[in-house]
């Protein structure tokens, strides 16, 4: 009777402890993360067709074949991936082999990268060709950067989007007329597709040239396909005289507060022979915890327990019976830890 | 006879410990107070046309350092209390039973059991009560400290915990509400834990040496505190790989499976710290009982 209050305080918490697995049990919990992937290996297979230059992609995972043709874009047009996913198979075009890059696994573009060295070319679908297409005549949300030479990684951010309807707008009073030849460092004014990693395109708009400290603008749209060489840069040996149009002083002054903003181009890479499939995942996962848990779960409390049921009968420990609890709580941690193994286990199997 | 020997310790403890409690509130909360008074004075000088007001800038500079300085100042103080509240109980405990008022504490028709539980409860509740005034001082002055209206993310800050707590509901369910009743649990164990090491290192300092039990007592504490260390990483080692295991399966397993995992593993964590809270306790009373010589 002495022990009432320890009773009921027991029973009370059993109840609330009831009451509450009652409510978790059928917990509406989303099953988000419930995986639904089954499929262990998801290495594309390719073949490409020599009569109709395509390649042909079959993708495992999604059970679907995607068809790729070649993709000429005009020399001021380039493919720029923030994200280069690379797949495991290479391919032959022509006698030489090429590792198979895009900027997202199912994406609609691809960039094939000779592994012997030489110039990457592209492919896209149907799909792809028309979104390429309508890019570079139609450049629409992009965001706008100055690059110092057509092949260094460091640009310059911080232009406004409105940039090139400004310079559009600019009056042609004060312009200059100049050879290719005569144009000499300058900066590139370009355009990145913007909206995510699957967006890899990117379009030269224009260039800007200092002279007689003054600030002039090119507009690329203006030029020939023929005035640029491969990597988008001018070609100085093209007789051609352009006009340079002069920048007001707001547009000056963006233009060099642009260039105290340096970043480093680097996309992302990520391998196809990279992924581990979940089920290899949960089997490694439970391996792992097997090994960690057997000897902080099972044979650290197996000595507190063995302890528990020796020291009651000990004299040099007064043989008292409090012991017996220390056994009564490292039976407790052992089941809790049988009880988490066989949990994950079974998760590990059923799921 | 647990609950007089409970009933005239903690009336001793709480004799001086009150107003230390209340030193430490009063400490905390003035530290908010402090914070904010810097806060509002860096915003006036950072405000627009500040400087053209040479009269104002003198306070606003003065209030920025000093609210900093006595922020800070209130913080030690704070640390201080709890500290002092800490040193009084184990030294309570260290005078009744290892000096000569040992002799009257022994003689008493107890069992030294008994004795033992009544401070080992003492020093438990002690030290809920410092933790329970940190915390509720902290949280008042986080919001006196805080002016809400100069930092529009705050609101924002507020509002993401909220959401994140709807996203963790929405996955697991009611789960973390048992990860919430579990974790006083968890604290407690804790507690019993590192004040049956105290006492341990106290006890045995008193037992085995003669002269200068209290140096000797806070050398073993040092000595026990640097291996428990070691000891703690080859066991937490393993434990974190073990989790990342975990992690790898419930990636993939549904909400009521990752809950009543984590339900179990805190579980596991506190049977873990029970049960080394028990053997130090265990083992500090057969010592009490059966080696200690007050002679």
């Amino acid at each position: 009777m002495k022990r009432n209050y320890i009773t009921r305080a027991l029973a009370l918490l059993l109840s609330l402890m009831t009451l509450l697995s009652l409510a978790a049990l059928p917990t509406l919990a989303a099953e988000d993360n419930a995986s639904s992937e089954t499929v262990e290996d998801i290495t594309v297979t390719w073949i490409y067709n020599h009569a109709t230059d395509e390649l042909t992609g079959y993708f495992p995972d999604t059970d679907t074949t995607l068809v790729y043709s070649r993709l000429e874009l005009p020399n001021r047009a380039f493919y720029l991936p923030m994200k280069l996913y690379e797949y495991e198979n290479t391919v032959d075009v022509n006698g030489a082999p090429y590792a198979i890059q895009s900027p997202d696994r199912h994406s609609h573009l691809l960039c094939l990268d000779p592994v012997n060295g030489g110039d990457p070319i592209l492919y896209a679908t149907a799909e792809g060709r028309d979104h390429a297409l309508n890019f570079v005549t139609r450049p629409t949300d992009t965001s706008p950067y100055l690059i110092e030479s057509e092949h260094s990684p460091i640009y310059y951010d911080s232009m406004a989007t409105d940039t090139l309807d400004r310079l559009a707008a600019l009056p042609t009073e004060g312009q200059i007329t100049c050879t290719l030849a005569d144009l000499k460092n300058g900066y590139t004014y370009e355009l990145w597709e913007r909206g995510g990693e699957e967006n890899a395109l990117a379009v030269i708009a224009g260039y800007f040239y200092e002279t007689d400290a003054k600030l002039y603008y090119l507009d690329a749209t203006a030029l020939s396909d023929a005035c640029f060489d491969r990597e988008g840069g001018l070609n100085p040996m093209k007789s051609v005289t352009v006009t340079l149009i002069p920048l007001d002083e707001m547009l000056t002054e963006e233009v060099y507060e642009s260039l105290n903003h340096t970043s480093l181009y680097s996309p992302r890479v990520e391998y196809e022979d990279d992924y581990v499939s979940p089920a290899t995942q949960r089997t490694v996962g439970v391996v792992l915890l097997y090994i960690c848990m057997l000897p902080v779960g099972i044979l650290l409390p197996s000595l507190s327990f063995a302890a528990g049921l020796v020291f009651p009968h000990l004299r040099a420990f007064g043989k008292k019976k409090r012991w017996y609890a220390l056994t009564a709580i490292s039976a407790a941690w052992i089941l809790l830890t049988v009880l988490l193994l066989i949990i994950v286990t079974v998760a590990a199997i059923l799921v | 006879m647990l609950k007089k020997c409970l009933k005239y310790d903690l009336a001793a403890v709480f004799r001086i410990l009150w107003i230390l409690l209340i030193i430490m509130l009063g400490a905390v909360l003035a530290a908010g107070v402090s914070m904010r008074v810097c806060i509002e004075s860096a915003l006036f000088m950072s405000m627009d046309g500040a400087e053209a007001n040479p009269l104002m800038m003198f306070p606003a500079l003065l209030g920025t350092f000093g609210g900093y300085f006595s922020a800070i100042g209130c913080f030690i103080a704070a640390v201080g209390c709890a500290t002092v509240c800490t040193i009084l109980t184990y030294w309570r405990v260290y005078s009744n039973f290892f000096t000569d008022e040992g002799y009257l504490t022994f003689t008493l028709p107890v069992k030294r059991s008994t004795l033992y539980l009544s401070k080992v409860i003492t020093c438990t509740v002690v030290e809920l009560a410092s933790l329970a005034v940190i915390l509720i001082g902290g949280v008042c002055a986080l919001l006196i400290a805080i002016p809400f209206d100069a930092y529009p993310y705050i609101p924002q800050a507020f509002r993401e915990m909220g959401t994140a707590f709807t996203e963790m509901w929405g996955s697991v369910g009611i789960w973390p509400l048992v990860w919430l009743l579990l974790m006083p649990l968890f604290m407690v164990a804790n507690l019993l834990a590192s004040n049956g090491l105290v006492l341990l290192c106290l006890t045995l300092g008193s037992a085995i040496f003669k002269k200068g039990k209290l140096i000797a007592s806070i050398g073993i504490y040092w000595l026990v505190n640097q291996l428990s260390g070691v000891l703690a990483e080859i066991v937490v080692f393993p434990l974190i790989f073990g989790m990342s295991g975990l992690m790898m399966v419930m990636e993939s397993a549904g909400g009521f499976v990752t809950g009543l995992t984590v339900t179990v593993a805190i579980l596991i964590g506190v049977a873990m710290t029970a049960c080394g809270a028990a053997l130090l306790h265990f083992i500090n009373l057969t010592i009490l009982e059966r080696k200690l010589n007050l002679a």
